[in-house]
């Protein structure tokens, strides 16, 4: 990896309770560009609540974000989310959420990636007969890549709520792929997803390091993590425990203590 | 068949079709965005009184003091755009939730239709205001009556057309997005206020236009025809008809016309005919109740858009 590689995000000092609970305590952390960072840690160390601060979900008590050195903490304090997504930072959920009552193919077809003309203008000139929505065939067409991709091509026509759990993860993906942010923040992408699906996730994961996109992701699963992940920041009681290689994150003696059990690495 | 009758059932058809556009304008922010318009009555009273205001001749002037004979096309667009404006205020003023405006929107309807029961300089009170039209004047009351159902069957398919056209659009595709799930939308980068909003505007647009044509079709304004129960039920219709679905609007439209004609010529109770007018609504409350347990989404499924 290139050390001189440009931070596109970082978190100085982040703080956040939740009435008498520390949920964030004083966090820092650099996400450089075209890399995939990685955040573990145990149940309630304030993983997901990390996510909203950046994707703008929730505010932060103090502390400050930038991102491409922008201060952007203000924009997240004002919980104006679409505008984040349209700067370039895009969340995926930890509980897939969705438009249930879609067909497949159609939830794939909201994410605004393309120049979705919603001005009202445009919505008048509807009226004058004979006029086609001309993005809709390359939404539909893309629509399909994807699903092609995620292999949910024979789904495409049924409904969102009829599906297991990991399709509407899949789905979900899908969306957040299609939307195209410089940032993904996504938070447990593998929970749910059948195994046989995962390293299809992980390949389109890494696909999108190499055409320089930056993830951030929180996963349960450590041997995933541990493969393709070039940083780890691991995350206890809302502190910043340790920051390393996925090789120092192994021998790490305190990591292994607070996270993984004394007795070693647990593999799912 | 006399005459007299052929105009009652075309004015009775007429009616039908304003209130097709009211229904399908309020499926397009209820059934679509999931918008709740509690003061769509007010909405079109406005349409209505604007379109009044700017037609009646300033030189026969009586009982009101604004008036600016302007033909009724002129008066026709004007009244929409000022809808459009005031909606836009309207739901400026609560950004930030569906609740406040479900709440809001009742309290404009209300403050307007007090407004215009007591500003008698600008909307001549409860008197109301008169205005003359060339058809009237030129046709005789079946040619009027023919002339009205024509250019309002139009403009119904036109309405139809067009939200149909809106909900099937990516436009569309968004409000049914928001509906289901606001903050999903926003992690999508949609601006779900402002997407909201614009629906709130266009859809209030629609309903001034209705009650623009209705003020030309009836020549009368006077504020006992907007009364709240009119929003409520073009609510029960579409509820009955099937939320979502602008054909199951028109449906249910067309039920609860049938319903409320067939009680006010049949239901009748000797001696009692106060009792009568009530009952109607007990029946169709009791209607409503069976068919949302029996069938919550209405007599037609959604039809949000053309993927099913």
């Amino acid at each position: 990896m290139d050390n001189k590689a440009r931070v596109i995000l970082r978190c100085e000092n982040l703080e956040k309770s939740f009435g008498a609970t520390r949920a964030i305590d004083g966090c820092s952390l650099e996400v450089q560009e075209a890399t995939i960072t990685s955040i573990i840690g145990p149940n309630g160390s304030g993983k997901t609540t990390l996510f909203n601060l950046i994707s703008g979900f929730t505010s932060p008590d103090s502390g400050k974000i930038y991102y491409k050195d922008r201060d952007i903490t203000e924009l997240c304090k004002k919980s104006k989310s679409y505008t984040l997504a349209e700067l370039g930072i895009a969340q995926s959920f930890q509980l897939a959420r969705g438009f249930g009552e879609m067909t497949i193919l159609e939830s794939l077809m909201v994410a605004p990636s393309l120049a979705s003309d919603n001005s009202l203008t445009s919505v008048f000139k509807l009226l004058l007969p004979g006029t086609k929505e001309v993005s809709r065939w390359e939404r539909e067409k893309k629509a399909k890549e994807m699903l092609q991709e995620l292999g949910l091509e024979k789904k495409s026509a049924e409904k969102l709520q009829d599906q297991d759990v990991g399709t509407q993860k899949l789905v979900e993906l899908g969306q957040i792929f299609l939307l195209g942010p410089s940032i993904f923040l996504l938070d447990e992408p593998l929970a749910g997803v059948s195994r046989d699906k995962v390293p299809l996730l992980l390949n389109y994961i890494k696909g999108l390091r190499e055409r320089g996109k930056t993830i951030v992701m929180i996963e349960h699963k450590m041997e995933p993590v541990l493969n393709i992940s070039d940083i780890i920041y691991v995350l206890v009681n809302g502190k910043i425990l340790v920051r390393g290689s996925p090789k120092e994150i192994r021998e790490d003696q305190r990591v292994k203590e607070a996270y993984l059990g004394v007795s070693g690495v647990r593999t799912e | 068949m006399t005459v007299a009758f052929i105009a009652f059932c075309l004015s009775f058809i007429s009616l039908f079709l304003i209130y097709v556009i009211l229904v399908l304008a309020l499926n397009l922010q209820w059934g679509q965005a999931g918008i709740l318009n509690f003061g769509l009555v007010g909405f079109v009273a406005l349409g209505a009184y604007t379109t009044a205001i700017c037609m009646l001749d300033p030189s026969t002037l009586a009982h009101v003091d604004v008036g600016f004979g302007l033909p009724f096309p002129v008066a026709f667009v004007i009244a929409i755009i000022v809808t459009g404006i005031i909606a836009w205020l309207v739901s400026a003023i609560v950004r930030l939730g569906l609740e406040e405006l479900a709440i809001i929107s009742l309290a404009f309807a209300e403050f307007l239709h007090v407004t215009i029961s007591n500003e008698e300089w600008l909307t001549g009170g409860t008197v109301g205001i008169y205005i003359s039209s060339l058809l009237d004047e030129k046709l005789d009351l079946l040619g009027y009556n023919v002339a009205f159902t024509v250019i309002l069957l139009v403009a119904a398919l036109l309405v139809y057309y067009f939200t149909t056209k809106l909900n099937f659009s990516q436009f569309g595709r968004i409000a049914n997005a928001i509906r289901q799930d606001e903050i999903k939308a926003k992690s999508l980068g949609i601006d779900t206020v402002s997407h909201r909003m614009k629906i709130f505007v266009i859809g209030s647009m629609i309903m001034a236009a209705a009650g623009s044509l209705y003020i030309y079709f009836g020549l009368r304004a006077v504020p006992e025809l907007y009364p709240v129960g009119l929003t409520f039920a073009i609510w029960i219709a579409l509820i009955l008809g099937g939320t979502g679905n602008n054909l199951g609007a028109v449906l249910g439209m067309g039920i609860y016309m049938l319903l409320d004609m067939l009680a006010r010529l049949y239901l009748n109770i000797p001696g009692h005919p106060e009792i009568a007018a009530g009952l109607k609504f007990v029946i169709i409350g009791l209607l409503l109740v069976i068919l949302i347990i029996r069938r919550p989404e209405g007599i037609l499924g959604p039809k949000r858009s053309r993927y099913g």
